[in-house]
């Protein structure tokens, strides 16, 4: 069941769920649930262990909701679950998929859909094969989520200048492999930008859908 | 060969973030929410305790750092006696040593006189052995 007051934020609703409001809390998944789905899918690669770690981390913030502070923000508080939620799988199965990131419903022309897709995967399939657990989160939560520095620091418990470092190796690594694997070109008009996706993500059935690019 | 710049990558990942995004299976928020209610939250502790946790925590390290900072606090010193004492002891000791030691010396003494002779005896009466 949805709460009716869509303005009210995520502190209050978490302060609801404090004082013991089981619909707060449950406004509070509607809200985060694709979020973290994403989340953790872009960096497992596994729908079932997507699903699982959600459902883990929705249970410990549940659980763990009197420790929350309200004059704080809830989404870093929210990630900093998830993301101990996944260093705990980690632990256990290290990532080791290129399974392409779920598909989405979309009403606009498929080869447009279709083209968006194939950078939106393929650049987020690069860094889960390439950066380490804290710079893929830290470029997820800056990216994807649009957190600020101070929001992501409090999100993986580490210093603001600790998460711009993370970020600045994590963009390095990135574009090192990106300038090291030139066998696909597609053109894609970010702003003049041509995205070569690389050779081991791209599905082989999709090879013809975008033009290539010649320089 | 064209390469890609920061901005590039910049462009890219921002952009990508305008991409269709992907959707979650449908029976998760099911799932999420059959899982919650059977989880109990945990008690909230009251900030008189929570604070008191705090201070507790902080108390121990504060100590724990006294301890591992300051100098060990030097020993008082030992009487006078007792440090006069030890020499004494050492010549008591030295004095019973040579209280036994003299008479083996002169048994030791006698002992050479008498190989001595036994020797000279010996050299003085080789030929006729």
């Amino acid at each position: 069941m949805r709460l009716e007051s869509p303005e009210l934020s995520d502190e209050e609703l978490a302060r609801q769920t404090q004082a013991g409001s089981l619909v707060a809390f449950e406004e509070l998944v509607y809200r985060y649930e694709a979020r973290l789905y994403r989340f953790v899918f872009a960096r497992t690669g596994h729908d079932t262990d997507a699903r699982d770690l959600t459902q883990t981390a929705f249970v410990a913030a549940y659980r763990g909701i009197s420790r929350f502070n309200p004059q704080r923000r809830f989404a870093p508080w929210l990630f900093s679950i998830t993301r101990h939620a996944m260093i705990d799988h980690f632990r256990a199965t290290p990532v080791a998929t290129d399974e392409p990131l779920p598909t989405l419903l979309d009403p606009r022309d498929p080869s447009v859909v279709l083209a968006e897709r194939e950078t939106h995967s393929a650049i987020w399939q690069l860094a889960r094969r390439t950066l380490t657990n804290d710079q893929f989160a830290a470029l997820w939560l800056k990216y994807e989520e649009d957190l600020p520095v101070k929001d992501i620091a409090r999100a993986m418990r580490k210093t603001g200048l600790h998460v711009k470092v993370l970020l600045h190796r994590a963009r390095q690594k990135l574009l090192r492999e990106l300038n090291a694997d030139r066998a696909f070109v597609v053109s894609h008009g970010v702003g003049g930008v041509a995205f070569r996706s690389p050779t081991a993500l791209r599905p082989e059935t999709t090879r013809g859908c975008v033009p290539d690019y010649k320089p | 060969m064209n390469r890609y710049s920061t901005d590039d990558l910049e462009q890219l990942l921002s952009k990508s973030r305008q991409a269709p995004r992907a959707s979650p299976p449908v029976d998760l928020h099911g799932d999420i929410m059959r899982a919650v209610r059977q989880a109990q939250p945990e008690p909230q502790r009251p900030v008189v305790i929570r604070n008191l946790g705090w201070a507790l925590a902080s108390a121990a390290i504060l100590a724990l750092a006294v301890v591992i900072v300051l100098p060990p606090r030097q020993q008082p010193h030992e009487p006078v006696a007792l440090s006069v004492e030890e020499p004494l002891n050492t010549a008591r000791t030295l004095a019973q040593q040579l209280r036994t030691s003299a008479p083996l010396q002169d048994e030791a003494t006698s002992l050479a006189d008498d190989a001595r002779t036994a020797a000279d005896f010996l050299l003085a009466n080789l030929p006729s052995i």
